[in-house]
């Protein structure tokens, strides 16, 4: 298996070198986020507003900047396209599950693209004065942990939708409802802190904070302890449901293909 | 010896009666009809493969025949695993197809004229790289393969241009490339030569028949072009509206449906119609040229007997067009059929 | 005339398509709702924390985010299909075809197409800006909704050049099709008035890629508050930004060449 992805990420990388132009302006079009930054500046101008200063805004969207890029997905376009046009068969008649060829192009890219956006990152934060990360060997390692974890859940919740594909040719619809719902609820527009208490409470059980806030806040030091391993083992959670979700939907999806084909 | 004999007497692919139907909603044109389905959806049953059997044994390259929508691509993919059998049975090589088995899927090839597995925007070469990955094949073989498809196919330096900046000839050379990498016992090719120019479609030819010879892989092609079929199978398989009609070597089924062989005559002085009818069917006569059709088995004798009684600059013997035989074979289908529908509308009666 | 007809005709065939798939058009209509609400909920959270933001308040405010759906829906009606349409037939090939029609290409190829559940969100938006001037207690006069026509009109017109304009890149750029989500980004900062963001950013929003007359602008008109700048700028921009999409398109197919067969 693990030749087989060494194989499936090297053509991957192949194919972003290809088109890193493209990755570039991809890379771009995340950094857009920016801007909530500039109108939250601007509001916190006169002091702090919700617990954040000035400095905290910038921490936090920059790490945001890194935990967008990684939690970036689009299987599910690439999917509805395979099964619409019947380019799922010739996948399928390999003896590899074709989501692994997702999994490669998508870590191509992310690692293509943070090479660039690292190095900008850390400069704006040594030069912001007033942003401070939180780095202990223990928020260190939850936040690579809850990396991996929001990739996860939006990977597989994603690939999820794909496969809807198998029974309905808008799955994309539901794809950009998704990406709406994780502007909004996974703190991409504003921290999930700016929202009444009542809503907050329901977002710690739903996974879209779990897709990138959770990490800021771990980072800025803003999760800690028991909360901190709460939300872990609700994000890891949420994995799980996902994984089987996408286990037992492309069950039933291929079973519905090979009733009618493309 | 025995023991290979007895080997290939095994079948690879067992198909037994087996069936695929299809459900698909019917619409009338037109907004209204837009509208309407839109609102209640009619429903109609396809039988796009309907009770067919057939076996298929080692080595065997059998052409698929039939117009289109007749359901050979859909028997292929049943077979490739693609799509599960309404009713009725198929395995290949042991295998439940639709199983889709890792071990089954390294043993054959599926090749569709008209879609791709390399890709796009690389060079074909690094699809065979993934596909050496994917199919385990081990250093030693992949590099001998390698060499082995590269003379077959002569694909030399094309190999490391981009795929989407080849021609349809070099693309198709290594598709094929990349679907033998892993050495298939059976290849399951549809429409491998669509839209390629004569010379090409000649090589691919010459290729899938040393392919056979060389590892007696077992071969089933569909195709539109008559040329692939007559140079490549010995057997075929007609298949009509999901149904098999002819199962069989292709030269018996010419004597079948064409049992003769035509004449073409450059007369030296010019002869009637009439004339000429005493020693066969005359298909046409204008003036020095005339075309006789004679029955096969008296062709010699009947050709002896023109020659020693008519003056001719030149004669030549020909096998009738294959072409025309198939449609021969679907008229003879569609009059069966239409006998088959009177009789029944004369039983409802 | 012939135009309109075709016009005609083209509608008709979307529609038709549409309603092939009847589930994935309710689908559209209820995810169309959900990002509609999705916007206010966005608007509303950064009123949680301040009263005005670059000078406006919550509900007019609002006017912009229904402006922004009303605009971010005619986009994803008649603009998105039809661009990505366009670069899919540059890199397949089959823009030839396109060009050997009788027809302006220009048209052929940028109105042939249109995702017609997307007018839910047009009509979402109208109905948000209605709503938020109730709030407000403004009652906007003839004359007053004739301006704000005007600026809708030529904030379509903007937007419109914008994308043609994306898309004819593609003509040189093989796979652009991204270029658009980056548009789409850069459109997000219409959810807010153009006041919110200071310096080079509002110079640029305001004359480079010209989001303020898209949102704030056109926003401005219907809330009585039109500066006569605004207005005259608005038409020159139009004017402007459609003469090069037009000048630009043309240029391009003068140099086109198709991939391989």
């Amino acid at each position: 298996m693990g030749r087989k992805y060494l194989a499936l990420f090297r053509s991957a990388w192949m194919l972003s070198l290809e088109y890193r132009a493209e990755g570039v302006v991809w890379m771009m079009t995340n950094l857009m986020s920016i801007i909530m930054l500039v109108v939250w500046l601007s509001i916190s101008h006169g002091g702090p507003v919700g617990g954040f200063s000035s400095g905290d805004f910038v921490a936090y969207y920059m790490v945001g900047l890194i935990v967008r890029q990684v939690t970036g997905v689009w299987a599910s376009w690439g999917l509805s396209d395979d099964i619409r046009e019947g380019a799922l068969s010739p996948q399928l008649v390999r003896p590899i599950h074709p989501i692994h060829r997702h999994v490669a192009a998508n870590w191509a890219e992310h690692v293509m693209r943070l090479t660039m956006l690292l190095p900008i990152v850390a400069v704006v934060l040594i030069i912001t004065p007033d942003a401070r990360l939180y780095l202990t060997p223990i928020s260190i390692a939850a936040f690579m942990l809850s990396l991996l974890g929001a990739w996860l859940v939006s990977f597989l919740s994603d690939y999820a939708i794909g496969i809807l594909s198998f029974w309905t040719s808008q799955a994309t619809a539901f794809t950009q409802a998704m990406q709406g719902l994780k502007v909004v609820f996974s703190g991409i527009l504003a921290p999930l802190q700016m929202f009444p208490a009542a809503m907050q409470g329901a977002l710690n059980w739903l996974p879209f904070r779990y897709m990138l806030a959770f990490c800021n806040e771990i980072l800025l030091g803003q999760t800690r302890d028991e909360r901190l391993l709460f939300g872990l083992a609700v994000q890891w959670a949420w994995v799980l449901f996902f994984f089987i979700l996408v286990r037992i939907l492309w069950k039933l999806g291929a079973r519905s293909y090979g009733a009618v084909g493309a | 010896m025995p023991f290979a004999f007895f080997i290939s007497m095994a079948y690879q692919i067992e198909v037994t009666h087996l069936s695929k139907h299809y459900q698909v909603h019917e619409k009338e044109p037109g907004l209204m009809g837009s509208l309407r389905s839109f609102v209640a959806r009619k429903y109609r049953a396809v039988k796009a493969v309907d009770d067919v059997s057939f076996n298929i044994g080692q080595g065997e390259m059998v052409g698929f025949l039939g117009p289109n929508g007749a359901g050979k691509t859909t028997t292929l993919k049943v077979l490739a695993g693609l799509l599960y059998p309404t009713s009725g049975k198929a395995t290949v090589l042991g295998f439940t197809p639709n199983k889709r088995e890792n071990a089954y899927l390294k043993q054959f090839t599926l090749v569709m004229g008209q879609k791709q597995q390399l890709m796009w925007d690389l060079p074909a070469q690094e699809t065979f790289l993934v596909n050496q990955a994917i199919y385990e094949i081990p250093r030693a073989q992949y590099d001998a393969t390698i060499k082995e498809l590269d003379d077959l196919l002569e694909l030399g330096p094309i190999m490391k241009k981009q795929v989407r900046k080849l021609s349809l000839g070099e693309r198709m050379k290594c598709e094929l490339a990349a679907a033998l990498l892993h050495r298939p016992r059976v290849l399951f090719l549809d429409e491998p030569t669509i839209g390629l120019d004569v010379t090409m479609q000649a090589r691919i030819r010459e290729f899938i028949a040393e392919y056979n010879r060389r590892y007696g892989a077992t071969v089933m092609l569909t195709s539109h072009y008559m040329a692939d079929v007559t140079a490549l199978c010995d057997r075929i398989i007609v298949i009509d509206k999901g149904r098999l009609f002819y199962d069989g070597n292709f030269r018996a089924l010419i004597e079948r449906v064409a049992p003769y062989k035509i004449i073409k005559l450059q007369l030296a002085q010019p002869t009637t119609a009439e004339a000429l009818a005493q020693f066969g069917q005359v298909e046409s006569c204008n003036g020095l040229t005339a075309v006789l059709h004679v029955p096969r088995a008296t062709a010699t004798e009947s050709a002896a007997r023109l020659l020693s009684q008519v003056k001719v600059e030149d004669v030549t013997f020909e096998e009738p067009p294959v072409e025309d035989i198939i449609r021969e074979v679907f008229a003879g289908i569609g009059k069966d059929e239409a006998r088959g529908a009177r009789r029944e509308a004369r039983g409802a009666r | 005339m012939r135009y309109i007809k075709l016009i005609g005709l083209f509608l008709k065939a979307n529609i038709l398509v549409e309603l092939e798939y009847r589930a994935n058009f309710i689908a559209h209509s209820l995810v169309s709702l959900g990002w509609v609400s999705i916007t206010i909920i966005g608007t509303t959270v950064f009123f949680t924390q301040t009263d005005t933001i670059g000078g406006w308040t919550f509900y007019e405010t609002l006017v912009i985010s229904g402006l922004f759906t009303l605009m971010g829906g005619l986009i994803q009606m008649l603009l998105q299909p039809n661009i990505q349409k366009i670069i899919e037939m540059v890199r397949v090939g089959t823009m030839d075809f396109v060009l050997t029609k009788p027809v302006n290409s220009q048209f052929m190829a940028s109105m042939r197409y249109a995702q017609l559940f997307s007018l839910v969100d047009v009509i979402a938006g109208g109905v948000i800006i209605a709503f938020a001037l109730g709030r407000i207690g403004f009652s906007p006069d003839g004359l007053t909704l004739l301006l704000f026509a005007v600026m809708l009109l030529m904030a379509v017109v903007i937007v419109y050049s914008i994308w043609m304009v994306m898309a004819t890149c593609s003509f040189w750029f093989v796979k652009v099709g991204n270029l658009t989500e980056l548009f789409n980004s850069v459109y997000d900062t219409g959810r807010f008035p153009v006041s919110t963001y200071q310096g080079v950013l509002r110079i640029v929003l305001t004359l480079v890629i010209p989001i303020a007359f898209i949102t704030t602008f056109p926003a401005q008109a219907i809330l009585g508050k039109l500066e006569p700048g605004m207005f005259v700028g608005a038409l020159v921009m139009g004017a402007v930004m459609f003469a090069f999409s037009a000048w630009f398109w043309r240029y391009a197919i003068g140099r086109y060449s198709s991939a391989s067969s």
